[in-house]
Protein backbone atom coordinates (compact mmCIF):
# COMPACT_ATOMS: atom_id res chain seq x y z
CA UNK A 1 0.00 0.00 0.00
CA UNK A 2 2.69 2.50 0.99
CA UNK A 3 4.57 1.97 -2.25
CA UNK A 4 1.46 2.58 -4.28
CA UNK A 5 0.88 5.85 -2.44
CA UNK A 6 4.50 6.93 -2.75
CA UNK A 7 4.44 6.09 -6.44
CA UNK A 8 1.29 8.04 -7.02
CA UNK A 9 2.68 11.03 -5.11
CA UNK A 10 5.89 10.95 -7.16
CA UNK A 11 3.85 10.78 -10.33
CA UNK A 12 1.87 13.87 -9.36
CA UNK A 13 5.08 15.75 -8.62
CA UNK A 14 6.50 14.81 -11.99
CA UNK A 15 3.35 15.72 -13.86
CA UNK A 16 2.76 19.06 -12.20
CA UNK A 17 5.74 21.05 -13.56
CA UNK A 18 5.44 19.75 -17.14
CA UNK A 19 2.12 21.46 -17.64
CA UNK A 20 3.56 24.65 -16.19
CA UNK A 21 6.42 24.77 -18.71
CA UNK A 22 4.12 25.53 -21.60
CA UNK A 23 2.78 28.77 -20.13
CA UNK A 24 4.04 31.72 -22.10
CA UNK A 25 4.87 35.33 -21.36
CA UNK A 26 3.11 37.73 -23.71
CA UNK A 27 5.37 40.74 -24.31
CA UNK A 28 4.18 44.30 -23.79
CA UNK A 29 3.54 46.30 -26.95
CA UNK A 30 3.71 43.30 -29.27
CA UNK A 31 0.62 42.29 -31.24
CA UNK A 32 -0.43 38.72 -30.54
CA UNK A 33 -2.85 36.47 -32.39
CA UNK A 34 -5.11 34.80 -29.86
CA UNK A 35 -7.48 31.86 -29.55
CA UNK A 36 -6.47 30.12 -32.78
CA UNK A 37 -8.11 32.86 -34.78
CA UNK A 38 -7.40 36.11 -36.55
CA UNK A 39 -8.31 38.00 -33.39
CA UNK A 40 -5.26 40.11 -32.59
CA UNK A 41 -4.57 42.13 -29.45
CA UNK A 42 -1.68 44.22 -28.21
CA UNK A 43 -1.15 44.18 -24.43
CA UNK A 44 0.21 47.29 -22.73
CA UNK A 45 1.99 45.27 -20.04
CA UNK A 46 3.28 41.72 -19.83
CA UNK A 47 0.64 39.01 -19.42
CA UNK A 48 0.90 35.25 -18.96
CA UNK A 49 -0.81 32.97 -21.42
CA UNK A 50 -1.88 29.75 -19.71
CA UNK A 51 -1.14 26.57 -21.62
CA UNK A 52 -4.44 24.85 -21.03
CA UNK A 53 -7.11 26.20 -23.34
CA UNK A 54 -10.45 26.75 -21.61
CA UNK A 55 -12.19 25.87 -24.87
CA UNK A 56 -11.33 24.83 -28.42
CA UNK A 57 -11.69 28.43 -29.64
CA UNK A 58 -10.53 30.10 -26.43
CA UNK A 59 -7.36 31.28 -24.76
CA UNK A 60 -6.73 32.34 -21.18
CA UNK A 61 -4.39 35.10 -19.97
CA UNK A 62 -3.63 36.13 -16.42
CA UNK A 63 -1.34 38.39 -14.39
CA UNK A 64 -1.34 36.71 -10.98
CA UNK A 65 -3.13 33.42 -11.69
CA UNK A 66 -6.59 32.80 -13.10
CA UNK A 67 -8.26 33.01 -9.70
CA UNK A 68 -7.05 36.60 -9.31
CA UNK A 69 -7.40 37.90 -12.87
CA UNK A 70 -8.92 35.82 -15.59
CA UNK A 71 -8.85 37.21 -19.13
CA UNK A 72 -10.38 34.94 -21.76
CA UNK A 73 -10.46 35.42 -25.52
CA UNK A 74 -13.03 33.59 -27.61
CA UNK A 75 -11.95 33.60 -31.24
CA UNK A 76 -14.99 32.74 -33.32
CA UNK A 77 -17.17 30.25 -31.47
CA UNK A 78 -19.35 28.57 -34.09
CA UNK A 79 -23.10 28.23 -33.89
CA UNK A 80 -24.05 25.02 -32.12
CA UNK A 81 -20.87 24.78 -30.05
CA UNK A 82 -20.20 25.69 -26.40
CA UNK A 83 -17.90 28.47 -25.20
CA UNK A 84 -15.77 26.19 -23.04
CA UNK A 85 -14.48 22.67 -23.10
CA UNK A 86 -17.16 20.28 -21.79
CA UNK A 87 -16.58 19.27 -18.17
CA UNK A 88 -19.25 16.58 -18.06
CA UNK A 89 -20.96 16.28 -21.41
CA UNK A 90 -23.20 13.42 -20.36
CA UNK A 91 -24.65 14.73 -17.11
CA UNK A 92 -24.03 18.45 -17.21
CA UNK A 93 -23.57 19.62 -20.80
CA UNK A 94 -22.69 23.23 -21.59
CA UNK A 95 -25.11 25.56 -23.36
CA UNK A 96 -24.34 26.26 -27.00
CA UNK A 97 -23.92 29.52 -28.82
CA UNK A 98 -26.35 30.18 -31.65
CA UNK A 99 -25.80 32.69 -34.43
CA UNK A 100 -29.45 33.79 -34.09
CA UNK A 101 -28.84 35.04 -30.54
CA UNK A 102 -29.64 38.65 -29.71
CA UNK A 103 -27.01 40.78 -27.90
CA UNK A 104 -29.02 40.33 -24.68
CA UNK A 105 -28.71 36.53 -24.97
CA UNK A 106 -24.93 36.60 -24.54
CA UNK A 107 -24.82 37.36 -20.75
CA UNK A 108 -27.10 34.39 -19.86
CA UNK A 109 -25.00 32.17 -22.16
CA UNK A 110 -21.87 33.17 -20.23
CA UNK A 111 -23.67 32.78 -16.90
CA UNK A 112 -24.78 29.20 -17.49
CA UNK A 113 -21.37 28.31 -18.95
CA UNK A 114 -19.61 29.65 -15.85
CA UNK A 115 -22.04 27.90 -13.52
CA UNK A 116 -21.06 24.61 -15.05
CA UNK A 117 -17.34 25.15 -15.66
CA UNK A 118 -16.46 27.22 -12.57
CA UNK A 119 -19.28 26.31 -10.21
CA UNK A 120 -20.32 29.91 -9.64
CA UNK A 121 -23.49 30.17 -7.60
CA UNK A 122 -24.80 33.65 -8.36
CA UNK A 123 -24.44 35.86 -11.41
CA UNK A 124 -25.91 39.33 -11.51
CA UNK A 125 -25.81 41.37 -14.70
CA UNK A 126 -25.14 44.97 -13.73
CA UNK A 127 -25.15 46.64 -17.13
CA UNK A 128 -25.65 45.72 -20.80
CA UNK A 129 -24.87 48.38 -23.39
CA UNK A 130 -24.06 48.59 -27.09
CA UNK A 131 -20.39 48.86 -28.05
CA UNK A 132 -18.76 48.64 -31.47
CA UNK A 133 -16.32 45.72 -31.46
CA UNK A 134 -14.18 44.36 -34.30
CA UNK A 135 -15.99 46.57 -36.76
CA UNK A 136 -19.38 45.13 -35.84
CA UNK A 137 -22.16 46.41 -33.61
CA UNK A 138 -21.23 44.58 -30.44
CA UNK A 139 -22.34 44.43 -26.86
CA UNK A 140 -20.57 45.21 -23.63
CA UNK A 141 -21.75 43.90 -20.26
CA UNK A 142 -20.71 43.97 -16.63
CA UNK A 143 -21.52 41.42 -13.97
CA UNK A 144 -20.88 40.30 -10.41
CA UNK A 145 -20.71 36.67 -9.42
CA UNK A 146 -20.09 34.52 -6.38
CA UNK A 147 -17.54 31.83 -7.12
CA UNK A 148 -17.38 28.26 -5.91
CA UNK A 149 -14.75 29.51 -3.47
CA UNK A 150 -17.30 31.94 -1.98
CA UNK A 151 -15.38 34.95 -3.31
CA UNK A 152 -17.29 37.74 -5.06
CA UNK A 153 -15.86 38.47 -8.48
CA UNK A 154 -16.55 41.37 -10.76
CA UNK A 155 -16.50 40.85 -14.48
CA UNK A 156 -16.92 42.55 -17.79
CA UNK A 157 -17.13 41.36 -21.37
CA UNK A 158 -17.20 42.69 -24.90
CA UNK A 159 -18.70 40.57 -27.64
CA UNK A 160 -19.77 40.69 -31.26
CA UNK A 161 -21.15 38.19 -33.73
CA UNK A 162 -19.06 38.40 -36.89
CA UNK A 163 -19.94 36.16 -39.82
CA UNK A 164 -22.17 34.04 -37.58
CA UNK A 165 -19.36 33.39 -35.10
CA UNK A 166 -19.00 34.75 -31.60
CA UNK A 167 -15.93 36.81 -30.77
CA UNK A 168 -15.70 37.79 -27.13
CA UNK A 169 -13.24 38.97 -24.50
CA UNK A 170 -14.17 38.39 -20.85
CA UNK A 171 -12.31 39.56 -17.78
CA UNK A 172 -13.13 38.75 -14.19
CA UNK A 173 -11.29 39.22 -10.92
CA UNK A 174 -12.11 39.41 -7.19
CA UNK A 175 -14.26 42.51 -6.65
CA UNK A 176 -11.99 43.52 -3.82
CA UNK A 177 -8.83 45.20 -5.15
CA UNK A 178 -7.96 42.98 -8.13
CA UNK A 179 -10.74 43.90 -10.55
CA UNK A 180 -10.11 47.64 -10.39
CA UNK A 181 -6.33 47.28 -10.30
CA UNK A 182 -6.06 45.73 -13.76
CA UNK A 183 -9.14 47.24 -15.36
CA UNK A 184 -7.14 49.85 -17.31
CA UNK A 185 -4.80 47.17 -18.68
CA UNK A 186 -7.80 45.17 -19.85
CA UNK A 187 -9.30 48.30 -21.42
CA UNK A 188 -6.18 48.69 -23.45
CA UNK A 189 -6.28 45.10 -24.68
CA UNK A 190 -9.96 45.38 -25.65
CA UNK A 191 -9.34 48.66 -27.45
CA UNK A 192 -6.46 47.10 -29.38
CA UNK A 193 -8.50 44.13 -30.62
CA UNK A 194 -8.73 43.73 -34.39
CA UNK A 195 -9.82 40.98 -36.69
CA UNK B 1 -21.10 20.45 -7.79
CA UNK B 2 -17.55 19.22 -7.29
CA UNK B 3 -18.58 16.19 -9.27
CA UNK B 4 -15.13 14.74 -9.61
CA UNK B 5 -14.55 14.76 -5.89
CA UNK B 6 -17.98 13.26 -5.41
CA UNK B 7 -17.17 10.66 -8.02
CA UNK B 8 -13.95 9.71 -6.30
CA UNK B 9 -15.65 9.51 -2.92
CA UNK B 10 -18.35 7.38 -4.49
CA UNK B 11 -15.70 5.20 -6.07
CA UNK B 12 -14.10 4.87 -2.67
CA UNK B 13 -17.44 3.90 -1.19
CA UNK B 14 -17.78 1.11 -3.71
CA UNK B 15 -14.63 -0.49 -2.41
CA UNK B 16 -16.15 -0.81 1.02
CA UNK B 17 -18.31 -3.80 1.87
CA UNK B 18 -21.96 -3.10 1.22
CA UNK B 19 -24.74 -4.63 3.23
CA UNK B 20 -27.28 -5.45 0.60
CA UNK B 21 -30.44 -5.19 2.59
CA UNK B 22 -33.53 -4.27 0.62
CA UNK B 23 -34.81 -0.73 1.02
CA UNK B 24 -38.13 -0.30 2.69
CA UNK B 25 -39.98 -2.66 4.92
CA UNK B 26 -43.65 -3.10 5.40
CA UNK B 27 -43.69 -3.56 9.13
CA UNK B 28 -45.31 -0.83 11.15
CA UNK B 29 -43.18 1.95 12.52
CA UNK B 30 -42.67 1.94 16.27
CA UNK B 31 -43.44 4.96 18.38
CA UNK B 32 -40.74 7.62 18.31
CA UNK B 33 -38.25 6.86 21.11
CA UNK B 34 -37.51 9.36 23.87
CA UNK B 35 -34.84 11.86 22.80
CA UNK B 36 -31.55 11.48 24.63
CA UNK B 37 -31.16 15.24 24.96
CA UNK B 38 -28.13 17.35 24.29
CA UNK B 39 -25.74 14.83 22.83
CA UNK B 40 -21.98 15.10 23.06
CA UNK B 41 -19.40 13.09 21.13
CA UNK B 42 -18.43 9.92 22.95
CA UNK B 43 -14.99 8.88 21.78
CA UNK B 44 -12.02 10.07 19.75
CA UNK B 45 -13.56 9.08 16.40
CA UNK B 46 -16.67 11.02 17.10
CA UNK B 47 -14.83 14.01 18.57
CA UNK B 48 -12.67 14.15 15.44
CA UNK B 49 -15.72 14.02 13.22
CA UNK B 50 -17.40 16.80 15.17
CA UNK B 51 -14.31 18.99 15.05
CA UNK B 52 -14.26 18.62 11.27
CA UNK B 53 -17.96 19.43 11.01
CA UNK B 54 -17.62 22.41 13.37
CA UNK B 55 -14.90 23.83 11.14
CA UNK B 56 -17.11 23.40 8.07
CA UNK B 57 -20.03 24.99 9.87
CA UNK B 58 -17.94 28.08 10.68
CA UNK B 59 -17.21 28.50 6.95
CA UNK B 60 -20.83 27.86 6.04
CA UNK B 61 -22.08 30.40 8.58
CA UNK B 62 -20.06 33.15 6.88
CA UNK B 63 -20.98 32.18 3.33
CA UNK B 64 -22.83 34.57 1.04
CA UNK B 65 -24.70 31.60 -0.34
CA UNK B 66 -26.70 31.19 2.86
CA UNK B 67 -30.18 32.72 2.66
CA UNK B 68 -30.59 34.71 5.85
CA UNK B 69 -34.16 35.93 5.40
CA UNK B 70 -35.64 35.63 8.92
CA UNK B 71 -39.15 34.63 7.86
CA UNK B 72 -38.04 31.89 5.50
CA UNK B 73 -35.69 30.51 8.14
CA UNK B 74 -38.45 30.60 10.75
CA UNK B 75 -40.75 28.73 8.37
CA UNK B 76 -38.26 25.93 7.65
CA UNK B 77 -37.41 25.61 11.32
CA UNK B 78 -41.11 25.51 12.14
CA UNK B 79 -41.67 22.60 9.75
CA UNK B 80 -38.71 20.67 11.18
CA UNK B 81 -39.83 21.37 14.77
CA UNK B 82 -43.39 20.28 14.08
CA UNK B 83 -42.06 17.14 12.43
CA UNK B 84 -39.47 15.99 14.99
CA UNK B 85 -40.69 17.84 18.07
CA UNK B 86 -39.35 20.91 19.84
CA UNK B 87 -36.80 19.07 21.97
CA UNK B 88 -35.06 17.40 19.01
CA UNK B 89 -35.36 20.55 16.95
CA UNK B 90 -33.25 22.45 19.49
CA UNK B 91 -30.27 20.26 18.58
CA UNK B 92 -30.27 21.59 14.98
CA UNK B 93 -28.88 24.69 13.26
CA UNK B 94 -30.54 25.16 9.90
CA UNK B 95 -28.76 26.82 6.98
CA UNK B 96 -30.73 27.53 3.80
CA UNK B 97 -28.21 27.26 0.95
CA UNK B 98 -28.98 29.01 -2.31
CA UNK B 99 -28.62 26.22 -4.85
CA UNK B 100 -31.16 25.11 -7.47
CA UNK B 101 -31.05 21.43 -6.55
CA UNK B 102 -33.23 19.06 -4.62
CA UNK B 103 -31.12 18.40 -1.56
CA UNK B 104 -30.99 18.51 2.20
CA UNK B 105 -28.44 16.96 4.50
CA UNK B 106 -27.56 16.84 8.13
CA UNK B 107 -24.04 16.66 9.48
CA UNK B 108 -23.25 14.61 12.61
CA UNK B 109 -22.73 17.76 14.70
CA UNK B 110 -26.26 19.01 14.06
CA UNK B 111 -25.73 21.27 11.03
CA UNK B 112 -28.67 20.97 8.67
CA UNK B 113 -28.33 22.22 5.10
CA UNK B 114 -31.53 22.83 3.17
CA UNK B 115 -31.13 23.77 -0.50
CA UNK B 116 -33.46 26.36 -1.97
CA UNK B 117 -34.15 23.89 -4.80
CA UNK B 118 -35.82 21.61 -2.25
CA UNK B 119 -38.05 24.44 -1.01
CA UNK B 120 -39.11 25.17 -4.59
CA UNK B 121 -39.75 21.52 -5.44
CA UNK B 122 -41.65 20.58 -2.28
CA UNK B 123 -45.35 20.84 -3.04
CA UNK B 124 -46.32 21.47 0.56
CA UNK B 125 -45.21 21.35 4.19
CA UNK B 126 -45.72 17.60 4.44
CA UNK B 127 -43.31 16.90 1.56
CA UNK B 128 -40.71 19.20 3.09
CA UNK B 129 -41.28 17.65 6.52
CA UNK B 130 -40.76 14.15 5.14
CA UNK B 131 -37.34 15.07 3.74
CA UNK B 132 -36.23 17.03 6.81
CA UNK B 133 -37.49 14.27 9.12
CA UNK B 134 -35.64 11.65 7.10
CA UNK B 135 -32.41 13.64 7.33
CA UNK B 136 -32.92 14.18 11.04
CA UNK B 137 -33.39 10.43 11.46
CA UNK B 138 -29.95 9.81 9.92
CA UNK B 139 -28.60 12.29 12.46
CA UNK B 140 -30.39 10.81 15.45
CA UNK B 141 -29.31 7.30 14.50
CA UNK B 142 -25.76 8.62 14.09
CA UNK B 143 -25.32 7.11 10.64
CA UNK B 144 -22.69 9.69 9.76
CA UNK B 145 -20.45 8.31 12.49
CA UNK B 146 -20.93 4.74 11.33
CA UNK B 147 -19.99 5.84 7.81
CA UNK B 148 -16.94 7.70 9.11
CA UNK B 149 -15.77 4.68 11.11
CA UNK B 150 -16.29 2.39 8.15
CA UNK B 151 -14.26 4.75 6.02
CA UNK B 152 -11.48 4.95 8.61
CA UNK B 153 -11.15 1.31 9.49
CA UNK B 154 -12.53 -0.26 6.35
CA UNK B 155 -9.83 0.76 3.95
CA UNK B 156 -6.95 3.15 3.81
CA UNK B 157 -7.17 2.90 0.05
CA UNK B 158 -10.57 4.56 0.14
CA UNK B 159 -9.18 7.50 2.10
CA UNK B 160 -6.19 7.84 -0.19
CA UNK B 161 -8.21 7.68 -3.37
CA UNK B 162 -10.20 10.65 -2.06
CA UNK B 163 -6.94 12.53 -1.56
CA UNK B 164 -5.70 11.72 -5.04
CA UNK B 165 -9.04 12.69 -6.48
CA UNK B 166 -8.55 16.12 -4.93
CA UNK B 167 -4.96 16.36 -6.20
CA UNK B 168 -6.07 15.48 -9.71
CA UNK B 169 -8.68 18.23 -9.61
CA UNK B 170 -6.18 20.78 -8.34
CA UNK B 171 -4.08 20.20 -11.45
CA UNK B 172 -6.95 20.03 -13.89
CA UNK B 173 -7.54 23.76 -13.92
CA UNK B 174 -10.78 23.53 -11.99
CA UNK B 175 -9.10 24.07 -8.65
CA UNK B 176 -11.63 26.25 -6.99
CA UNK B 177 -14.69 24.30 -7.96
CA UNK B 178 -13.95 21.55 -5.51
CA UNK B 179 -12.24 23.44 -2.74
CA UNK B 180 -12.79 22.81 0.95
CA UNK B 181 -15.07 25.84 0.82
CA UNK B 182 -17.37 24.02 -1.57
CA UNK B 183 -17.61 21.03 0.75
CA UNK B 184 -18.24 23.31 3.74
CA UNK B 185 -21.10 25.09 1.99
CA UNK B 186 -22.77 22.28 0.09
CA UNK B 187 -22.00 19.60 2.64
CA UNK B 188 -20.02 16.42 2.45
CA UNK B 189 -21.34 13.39 0.67
CA UNK B 190 -22.20 10.83 3.30
CA UNK B 191 -23.30 7.87 1.28
CA UNK B 192 -25.70 5.88 3.39
CA UNK B 193 -26.28 2.17 3.08
CA UNK B 194 -29.57 0.47 2.41
CA UNK B 195 -29.92 -0.74 5.99
CA UNK B 196 -29.40 2.82 7.23
CA UNK B 197 -31.96 4.12 4.73
CA UNK B 198 -34.52 1.64 6.01
CA UNK B 199 -33.84 2.63 9.61
CA UNK B 200 -34.09 6.34 8.74
CA UNK B 201 -37.33 5.69 6.85
CA UNK B 202 -38.83 3.93 9.87
CA UNK B 203 -37.90 6.72 12.26
CA UNK B 204 -38.86 9.35 9.68
CA UNK B 205 -42.34 7.84 9.35
CA UNK B 206 -42.53 7.75 13.14
CA UNK B 207 -42.00 11.54 13.11
CA UNK B 208 -44.63 12.02 10.39
CA UNK B 209 -47.16 9.92 12.28
CA UNK B 210 -46.55 11.67 15.58
CA UNK B 211 -46.82 15.13 14.02
CA UNK B 212 -49.95 14.60 11.93
CA UNK B 213 -48.35 15.11 8.50
CA UNK B 214 -49.76 13.08 5.60
CA UNK B 215 -47.45 10.03 5.35
CA UNK B 216 -47.93 9.49 1.58
CA UNK B 217 -46.22 12.83 0.95
CA UNK B 218 -42.90 11.07 1.55
CA UNK B 219 -43.51 8.85 -1.47
CA UNK B 220 -44.84 11.76 -3.56
CA UNK B 221 -41.74 13.90 -3.17
CA UNK B 222 -39.49 10.93 -3.87
CA UNK B 223 -41.40 10.05 -7.03
CA UNK B 224 -41.34 13.66 -8.27
CA UNK B 225 -37.57 13.91 -7.94
CA UNK B 226 -37.06 10.61 -9.74
CA UNK B 227 -39.40 11.79 -12.52
CA UNK B 228 -37.38 14.98 -12.77
CA UNK B 229 -34.16 12.99 -13.16
CA UNK B 230 -35.89 10.90 -15.84
CA UNK B 231 -36.93 14.02 -17.75
CA UNK B 232 -33.40 15.44 -17.57
CA UNK B 233 -32.06 12.18 -18.99
CA UNK B 234 -34.77 11.87 -21.63
CA UNK B 235 -34.15 15.40 -22.83
CA UNK B 236 -30.47 14.58 -23.20
CA UNK B 237 -31.28 11.57 -25.29
CA UNK B 238 -30.61 8.79 -22.85
CA UNK B 239 -32.52 6.50 -20.57
CA UNK B 240 -32.35 6.87 -16.84
CA UNK B 241 -32.54 4.08 -14.35
CA UNK B 242 -30.03 5.63 -12.01
CA UNK B 243 -30.52 8.67 -9.91
CA UNK B 244 -27.14 9.35 -8.37
CA UNK B 245 -26.67 12.42 -10.56
CA UNK B 246 -29.27 14.14 -8.43
CA UNK B 247 -27.50 15.71 -5.47
CA UNK B 248 -29.82 14.14 -2.93
CA UNK B 249 -29.53 10.65 -4.38
CA UNK B 250 -25.76 10.83 -4.46
CA UNK B 251 -25.96 10.19 -0.73
CA UNK B 252 -29.16 8.16 -0.65
CA UNK B 253 -29.02 4.97 -2.67
CA UNK B 254 -32.33 4.51 -4.35
CA UNK B 255 -34.15 2.55 -6.96
CA UNK B 256 -37.37 2.69 -8.89
CA UNK B 257 -39.23 0.71 -6.25
CA UNK B 258 -38.18 3.03 -3.48
CA UNK B 259 -41.28 5.20 -3.85
CA UNK B 260 -43.36 2.03 -3.82
CA UNK B 261 -41.63 0.92 -0.63
CA UNK B 262 -42.33 4.31 0.90
CA UNK B 263 -45.98 4.05 -0.13
CA UNK B 264 -46.17 0.67 1.57
CA UNK B 265 -44.67 2.15 4.73
CA UNK B 266 -47.14 5.03 4.55
CA UNK B 267 -49.97 2.53 4.18
CA UNK B 268 -48.85 0.69 7.30
CA UNK B 269 -48.78 3.86 9.35
CA UNK B 270 -51.74 6.00 10.27
CA UNK B 271 -50.23 9.50 10.46
CA UNK B 272 -52.48 12.45 9.82
CA UNK B 273 -53.82 14.20 6.77
CA UNK B 274 -52.20 17.61 7.20
CA UNK B 275 -50.35 18.75 4.08
CA UNK B 276 -50.04 22.53 4.55
CA UNK B 277 -50.10 23.66 0.94
CA UNK B 278 -51.02 27.28 1.64
CA UNK B 279 -48.49 28.01 4.39
CA UNK B 280 -45.78 26.51 2.19
CA UNK B 281 -46.70 28.65 -0.81
CA UNK B 282 -46.97 31.76 1.34
CA UNK B 283 -43.50 31.15 2.79
CA UNK B 284 -41.94 30.63 -0.65
CA UNK B 285 -43.82 33.47 -2.40
CA UNK B 286 -41.41 36.34 -1.58
CA UNK B 287 -38.49 34.26 -2.95
CA UNK B 288 -40.25 32.55 -5.84
CA UNK B 289 -38.89 34.80 -8.60
CA UNK B 290 -35.33 34.29 -7.33
CA UNK B 291 -35.67 30.52 -6.97
CA UNK B 292 -37.13 30.23 -10.47
CA UNK B 293 -34.35 32.39 -11.93
CA UNK B 294 -31.74 30.13 -10.31
CA UNK B 295 -33.33 27.07 -11.94
CA UNK B 296 -33.31 28.85 -15.32
CA UNK B 297 -29.56 29.34 -15.13
CA UNK B 298 -29.06 25.56 -15.28
CA UNK B 299 -28.73 24.11 -18.74
CA UNK B 300 -31.34 21.43 -18.13
CA UNK B 301 -34.44 22.01 -20.23
CA UNK B 302 -36.08 18.66 -19.49
CA UNK B 303 -35.62 18.68 -15.72
CA UNK B 304 -36.44 22.37 -15.30
CA UNK B 305 -39.52 22.06 -17.51
CA UNK B 306 -40.70 19.18 -15.33
CA UNK B 307 -40.23 21.22 -12.14
CA UNK B 308 -42.08 24.19 -13.65
CA UNK B 309 -44.91 21.99 -14.91
CA UNK B 310 -45.35 20.47 -11.47
CA UNK B 311 -45.52 23.99 -10.01
CA UNK B 312 -47.93 25.08 -12.75
CA UNK B 313 -50.24 22.20 -11.88
CA UNK B 314 -50.83 23.89 -8.51
CA UNK B 315 -52.68 26.73 -10.20
CA UNK B 316 -52.07 29.50 -12.71
CA UNK B 317 -49.45 31.94 -11.50
CA UNK B 318 -47.76 34.79 -13.36
CA UNK B 319 -44.23 34.16 -11.99
CA UNK B 320 -44.37 30.51 -13.08
CA UNK B 321 -45.81 31.28 -16.52
CA UNK B 322 -43.09 33.90 -16.93
CA UNK B 323 -40.42 31.39 -15.91
CA UNK B 324 -41.74 28.86 -18.44
CA UNK B 325 -41.54 31.58 -21.10
CA UNK B 326 -37.94 32.29 -20.12
CA UNK B 327 -37.04 28.59 -20.24
CA UNK B 328 -38.38 28.22 -23.78
CA UNK B 329 -36.91 31.51 -24.97
CA UNK B 330 -33.53 30.48 -23.64
CA UNK B 331 -33.52 27.27 -25.69
CA UNK B 332 -34.42 29.45 -28.63
CA UNK B 333 -35.64 27.07 -31.36
CA UNK B 334 -38.32 28.71 -33.52
CA UNK B 335 -41.04 26.57 -31.88
CA UNK B 336 -39.64 27.43 -28.44
CA UNK B 337 -39.92 31.14 -29.22
CA UNK B 338 -43.56 30.64 -30.25
CA UNK B 339 -44.27 28.77 -27.00
CA UNK B 340 -42.42 31.43 -25.00
CA UNK B 341 -44.54 34.16 -26.59
CA UNK B 342 -47.70 32.30 -25.54
CA UNK B 343 -46.46 31.89 -21.96
CA UNK B 344 -45.57 35.60 -21.67
CA UNK B 345 -49.01 36.59 -23.01
CA UNK B 346 -50.66 34.33 -20.45
CA UNK B 347 -48.51 35.74 -17.63
CA UNK B 348 -49.44 39.29 -18.67
CA UNK B 349 -53.12 38.35 -18.76
CA UNK B 350 -52.87 37.29 -15.13
CA UNK B 351 -50.62 40.13 -14.03
CA UNK B 352 -50.37 43.07 -16.44
CA UNK B 353 -47.88 44.70 -14.08
CA UNK B 354 -45.28 41.94 -14.64
CA UNK B 355 -42.67 44.15 -16.36
CA UNK B 356 -40.17 41.32 -16.97
CA UNK B 357 -42.79 39.47 -18.99
CA UNK B 358 -42.91 42.45 -21.40
CA UNK B 359 -39.16 42.15 -21.78
CA UNK B 360 -39.33 38.42 -22.46
CA UNK B 361 -42.18 38.88 -24.89
CA UNK B 362 -40.29 41.56 -26.79
CA UNK B 363 -37.07 39.55 -26.99
CA UNK B 364 -38.85 36.35 -28.05
CA UNK B 365 -40.57 38.22 -30.86
CA UNK B 366 -37.42 40.05 -31.91
CA UNK B 367 -35.58 36.75 -32.15
CA UNK B 368 -38.45 35.27 -34.14
CA UNK B 369 -38.09 38.12 -36.61
CA UNK B 370 -41.29 39.95 -35.58
CA UNK B 371 -39.40 43.16 -35.00
CA UNK B 372 -42.39 45.52 -34.92
CA UNK B 373 -44.31 43.64 -32.22
CA UNK B 374 -41.04 42.94 -30.43
CA UNK B 375 -40.04 46.58 -30.37
CA UNK B 376 -43.48 47.56 -29.06
CA UNK B 377 -43.25 45.10 -26.16
CA UNK B 378 -39.69 46.19 -25.31
CA UNK B 379 -40.85 49.81 -25.38
CA UNK B 380 -43.52 48.97 -22.82
CA UNK B 381 -40.86 47.28 -20.70
CA UNK B 382 -38.57 50.32 -20.88
CA UNK B 383 -41.44 52.60 -19.89
CA UNK B 384 -42.03 50.43 -16.81
CA UNK B 385 -38.35 49.94 -15.91
CA UNK B 386 -36.48 52.87 -17.49
CA UNK B 387 -33.26 52.20 -15.57
CA UNK B 388 -33.05 48.44 -16.18
CA UNK B 389 -29.51 47.04 -16.36
CA UNK B 390 -29.90 46.32 -20.07
CA UNK B 391 -31.89 49.45 -20.96
CA UNK B 392 -29.06 51.03 -23.03
CA UNK B 393 -28.80 47.87 -25.18
CA UNK B 394 -32.56 47.45 -25.57
CA UNK B 395 -32.98 51.10 -26.66
CA UNK B 396 -30.55 50.54 -29.49
CA UNK B 397 -32.21 47.25 -30.44
CA UNK B 398 -35.58 48.97 -30.89
CA UNK B 399 -34.02 51.90 -32.74
CA UNK B 400 -34.59 54.51 -30.08
CA UNK B 401 -31.00 55.62 -30.08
Amino acid sequence: MKRVIAGALALTLVLAPTSAIAHRLMAAGTAAQVARSDLTVTPGIEWNRLSQRPGPMAERWTLDGELLNDLIFFGGVESGTPLFREVDRRDNPLPQFSSTMLPTDIPPLLETSLRITQNISTFEVVRVAPRPFLGASGVEFEYRMLGGDDITRQGRAVAAIVGGKLFMITYDAPAEYFFARSSADVDRIIASATL
Amino acid sequence: MHRRLVASVLAAALILPQHAIAAGTEEAVPAVPAFAGAYQPQDSDERGLWAEQDEQERTLRESDRVVRDAELNAYVRGVLCRSVGQERCNAVRIYIVRAPMFNASMAPNGTMRVFTGLLLRAHDEAELASVLGHEFAHFELRHGLARYRARRSGSDLAAWSAVFGAVAIAFSGAAYTSSGTGVAIYGDVMRFERAQESAADRLGFGFMAASGYRPHSAADVWRAVMDEADQTALDRGRRSQRYDNTAFFASHPTSLDRATALDALAEANPGGDYTGVDPHRAAIAPHLAQFLADELALNDFGGTDFVFQRLAAQGRSAPILFARGELHRKRGNPRDLANATAFYHEALELDPAHAEAWRGLGLAQMRSGNTIEGAAALKTYLERVPDAADAPMLRVMIGEQ
